[in-house]
C-alpha cells in the first residue's frame, strides 16, 4: 500500500504511452487507483478542483495569449520580419540563420505560439537558405530552435502556467525571463557565427550585387516599418506588465486586440480568418484546461495516496546524503529526458506540481527554479523523437529534407541549450535581477 | 491531421453496407447525430473567445480611461472562460484535438489506432467523464438548491448556472466519445460507416499566410512510413 503511489504513476507512464488523449488517461488512471485507496467519497473533492481552475482569473490569459498569437500569425508579420531581417543581416556570413534567430525571438516576444512560428519561418527560410547553399542540417536547426524561443521569451504560455503551479506571480516571471532569453539567443547567435567561421561552406553570404539596392535610408525605412508593430505590441503588452499598469491577463487582452488591429491594418483581415482564430483558440483552451481537469483528479489520487511524502522523502533522502545541488541535478535530469517523450503541457500538470513544492523546501529560489524549468520544457520541444518543433518542421519543409536532417540539425542546439540551462542555474542573478530593480524588492 | 475517420477509406472496407444495414443505418445516424451536435455547440462557443477578449479589453479601457470597474463585468471574464474550455471539450474531441503521446499512435495503422481508441473510450473515457459528471452533478444541484450567486455586491447572481457546465462540458465529451468509440468499433471490424470526415475547410497558403492548422501545438504529420 505504501508504494501505490508509485506503482500508479508507473501504471500512468506505460498508459499515456498507448497514445490516447492524456487527459482521459489521467480520469481513468486516478479513478482506478482512487476506487482502490480510498473509494467513490472521495471523489466529491474532484468539482471543487475543478472550480479553482475556473475561477482562476491568472489562467484566463492563457486564452487571450492564445488568440492574440494566432491572430499575429495571420497578420503577415513573420513573413515581412524574415524578408527585412535577411536583407539586414545578409551580409554577413551565417546572416541568414542569425536573422532567422533575430525574427525567431521577436516573434516569441509578441506572440510565443511555438507551432505557428516554426512553420511560417520552415515554410519561408528554409527554402531561402538552401537555395542560398545553406548546409541541410544548419537551415532547419536554426529554425526549429529558434521557433521555440517564445516559449521562454515573455509572454509565454508556459510561464504563465508554470507560475500558477508554482506559486509565483507571473509579472515576475515574465520578467525573470528577459535576460534568460537574451542569454540563449546570443548563445544561437554564438554558435551560428562560430560555425560558419569554421565551416565557410555551410553557410555561405548574400552576393552583394543582390543587396546593393537595399541600402541606407531605403533598407532603414523598410527596417523600420517591418519592426514597428511587434515593437509597438512588446511595448503595449510587456511594458504594461512590467509597470505594473496592467495584470497579464489584461496585458493580454489588450495584445489580442492589438494584434487583430494589425491584420486589419495589413488587410489580410476577414470573417474567415476570424472564425479560423476563434476555432484554434477555443481548441487550444480546452486542450490545456481539460488537461488540467485530469490532472487534478491525478494529483488528487496521487496526493491522498502519499505520493507526495513518497517523492520527499526519496528526494530528501538524497539531499541529505549529498546536497540540493544534486537533487536540482536530477530533478533537471528528469525533466529533460520526460521532454523527449511528453511535451510540456502533460511535464507542466503532472510533475511539476510534484516536483516544485519540495524543490522550493530545500530553498531554492522560486522564480528562479520556475524559469530553470521552462528552459528545460523549452528544450522538449527540441528532442527527438517527440519534438513538436521538428514535427512541424518536418510537416513544412521540401521533401529532399529527410527526418535524419533534421535529427542531425538540432543537435547543436539542444547543447547549447543545456549550456543555456548551465548559465541559468550558476548565474541565478539573471533570473532575479530584473524584478528586484523594478518592483524594488 | 491524421484522423481514424479520415482512413477508413484506406482500411479493408470498400462501403459495402448492405449485409448489416439496419445495425450500420442506426449507428451512423448516432454518430451523425453527435457529430453534428458538437460541431454547432463549437461553433457557439469558439464566438466566446471573441467575446472574451472583448469584454477584458472594454474592462481595462474602462478602468484606466474612467477609473470605474463593475464586480460583474469581472466576473464575467472567468464566467466566459470557464465556459470556453468545458463547453468546447466535445468539439475539440471531435476533431481529435486533445493531446496524445503519439511517439506509438503515430506509427500505427488506421486499425491499431482505432483499437486505441475504441479501448481508450471504454477503460478512460466512459469511466472518466461518468466519475466527473456524477460527482459535478452533486456540486451543481447544492448550488441550483441554494440558488447560488455571487458572494459579491454587483456580481452575477447565476453561479449555479456556471457549475453545471461542468457536467454538461463533461456530457458533451462522454457523447462525443461515445461516438468515436462507434466509428472505431466499425473502422475494427472493416466497414465504412460512411461519414464524411470533420476537417473543416482551414485557411491554406491561399492569401499567403501558411496555415495554422486548429491545433498548433499538436502536429501531425504524415512521416510515419518514412521512419
Amino acid at each position: 500500500m505504501e508504494y501505490l503511489p508509485a506503482w500508479m504513476f508507473l501504471a500512468l507512464t506505460i498508459l499515456l504511452m498507448a497514445g490516447f488523449p492524456v487527459t482521459f488517461t489521467l480520469l481513468g488512471t486516478s479513478l482506478c487507483f482512487g476506487l482502490i485507496g480510498f473509494g467513490w467519497g472521495f471523489f466529491n473533492l474532484l468539482p471543487l478542483r475543478i472550480w479553482g481552475v475556473m475561477t482562476n482569473v491568472t489562467l484566463l490569459a492563457v486564452p487571450l495569449f492564445v488568440f492574440m498569437g494566432v491572430m499575429l500569425e495571420r497578420s503577415g508579420l513573420a513573413e515581412e520580419l524574415l524578408d527585412t531581417m535577411g536583407l539586414l543581416f545578409g551580409r554577413v556570413r551565417g546572416g541568414l540563420a542569425v536573422s532567422v534567430v533575430v525574427v525567431g525571438a521577436l516573434l516569441g516576444a509578441s506572440t510565443g505560439i511555438v507551432g505557428a512560428t516554426v512553420v511560417t519561418m520552415g515554410l519561408l527560410a528554409v527554402p531561402t537558405m538552401l537555395k542560398r547553399g545553406y548546409q541541410k542540417e544548419l537551415a532547419t536547426g536554426t529554425v526549429s530552435a529558434s521557433g521555440t524561443l517564445g516559449q521562454i521569451i515573455p509572454p509565454s504560455i508556459v510561464l504563465v502556467l508554470i507560475g500558477d503551479i508554482v506559486g509565483v506571480s507571473v509579472g515576475d516571471l515574465f520578467m525573470g525571463a528577459v535576460f534568460p532569453g537574451f542569454v540563449l539567443v546570443g548563445l544561437y547567435i554564438l554558435y551560428i557565427l562560430g560555425i560558419s567561421l569554421l565551416k565557410p561552406e555551410w553557410a555561405p553570404p548574400i552576393p552583394r550585387a543582390e543587396l546593393a539596392e537595399f541600402t541606407g535610408w531605403t533598407l532603414f525605412l523598410r527596417v523600420m516599418r517591418a519592426l514597428f508593430p511587434p515593437l509597438f505590441l512588446m511595448v503595449a503588452v510587456l511594458g504594461s506588465i512590467f509597470f505594473g499598469v496592467a495584470s497579464p491577463t489584461e496585458a493580454a487582452a489588450v495584445g489580442a486586440v492589438g494584434a487583430t488591429i494589425l491584420t486589419i491594418a495589413n488587410r489580410k483581415f476577414s470573417l474567415r480568418i476570424l472564425q479560423d482564430v476563434m476555432d484554434s483558440t477555443m481548441q487550444l483552451t480546452c486542450m490545456v484546461f481539460i488537461i488540467l481537469v485530469g490532472a487534478a483528479a491525478f494529483g488528487l489520487v496521487f496526493r491522498g495516496l502519499g505520493g507526495d511524502e513518497l517523492v520527499r522523502e526519496f528526494l530528501g533522502g538524497i539531499a541529505e546524503n549529498h546536497s540540493k545541488w544534486v537533487v536540482l541535478a536530477i530533478v533537471m535530469g528528469i525533466i529533460f529526458v520526460i521532454g523527449f517523450f511528453l511535451d510540456f503541457i502533460e511535464i507542466t500538470f503532472i510533475h511539476v506540481p510534484v516536483l516544485a513544492p519540495i524543490m522550493l523546501e530545500f530553498g531554492f529560489d522560486p522564480a528562479w527554479f520556475c524559469i530553470l524549468i521552462a528552459v528545460n520544457l523549452q528544450t522538449s520541444f527540441m528532442t527527438p523523437p517527440f519534438g513538436f518543433s521538428l514535427f512541424y518542421l518536418k510537416a513544412v519543409t521540401p521533401p529532399e529534407i529527410s527526418t535524419g536532417d533534421i535529427y542531425r540539425g538540432i543537435i547543436p542546439f539542444v547543447l547549447v541549450q543545456l549550456i543555456g540551462l548551465l548559465i541559468v542555474v550558476f548565474f541565478p542573478v539573471l533570473v532575479t535581477w530584473l524584478p528586484e530593480v523594478v518592483f524594488g524588492r | 491531421m491524421v484522423s481514424y475517420k479520415s482512413e477508413t477509406a484506406s482500411g479493408a472496407s470498400d462501403g459495402d453496407d448492405t449485409e448489416s444495414g439496419v445495425g450500420m443505418t442506426f449507428f451512423r445516424t448516432i454518430c451523425r447525430w453527435i457529430d453534428t451536435l458538437n460541431k454547432w455547440v463549437g461553433r457557439g462557443v469558439s464566438w466566446v473567445t471573441f467575446l472574451v477578449v472583448l469584454v477584458v479589453f472594454v474592462d481595462v479601457v474602462m478602468r484606466y480611461a474612467f477609473n470605474i470597474s463593475f464586480v460583474f463585468v469581472q466576473e464575467l471574464e472567468w464566467h466566459l472562460f470557464a465556459f470556453i474550455f468545458l463547453m468546447g471539450a466535445g468539439n475539440t474531441l471531435l476533431k481529435d484535438g486533445h493531446v496524445r503521446v503519439d511517439i506509438i499512435y503515430q506509427r500505427l495503422g488506421p486499425r491499431g489506432q482505432a483499437w486505441i481508441n475504441l479501448l481508450g473510450v471504454l477503460l478512460f473515457l466512459i469511466p472518466g467523464c461518468y466519475l466527473i459528471i456524477v460527482t459535478s452533478s452533486k456540486f451543481t444541484i447544492t448550488a441550483f438548491q441554494t440558488m447560488e450567486g455571487s458572494p459579491d455586491p454587483g456580481g452575477i447572481p447565476y453561479r449555479y448556472i456556471i457549475k453545471s457546465t461542468i457536467p454538461i462540458g463533461f456530457i458533451l465529451i462522454l457523447l462525443q466519445g461515445i461516438s468515436m468509440g462507434i466509428k472505431s468499433f466499425f473502422t475494427i471490424i472493416g466497414k465504412d460507416l460512411g461519414l464524411e470526415t470533420q476537417k473543416e475547410g482551414k485557411i491554406t497558403e491561399e492569401d499567403g499566410v501558411p496555415a495554422t492548422d486548429t491545433d498548433t501545438l499538436k502536429p501531425k504529420l504524415d512521416d510515419r512510413e518514412e521512419r
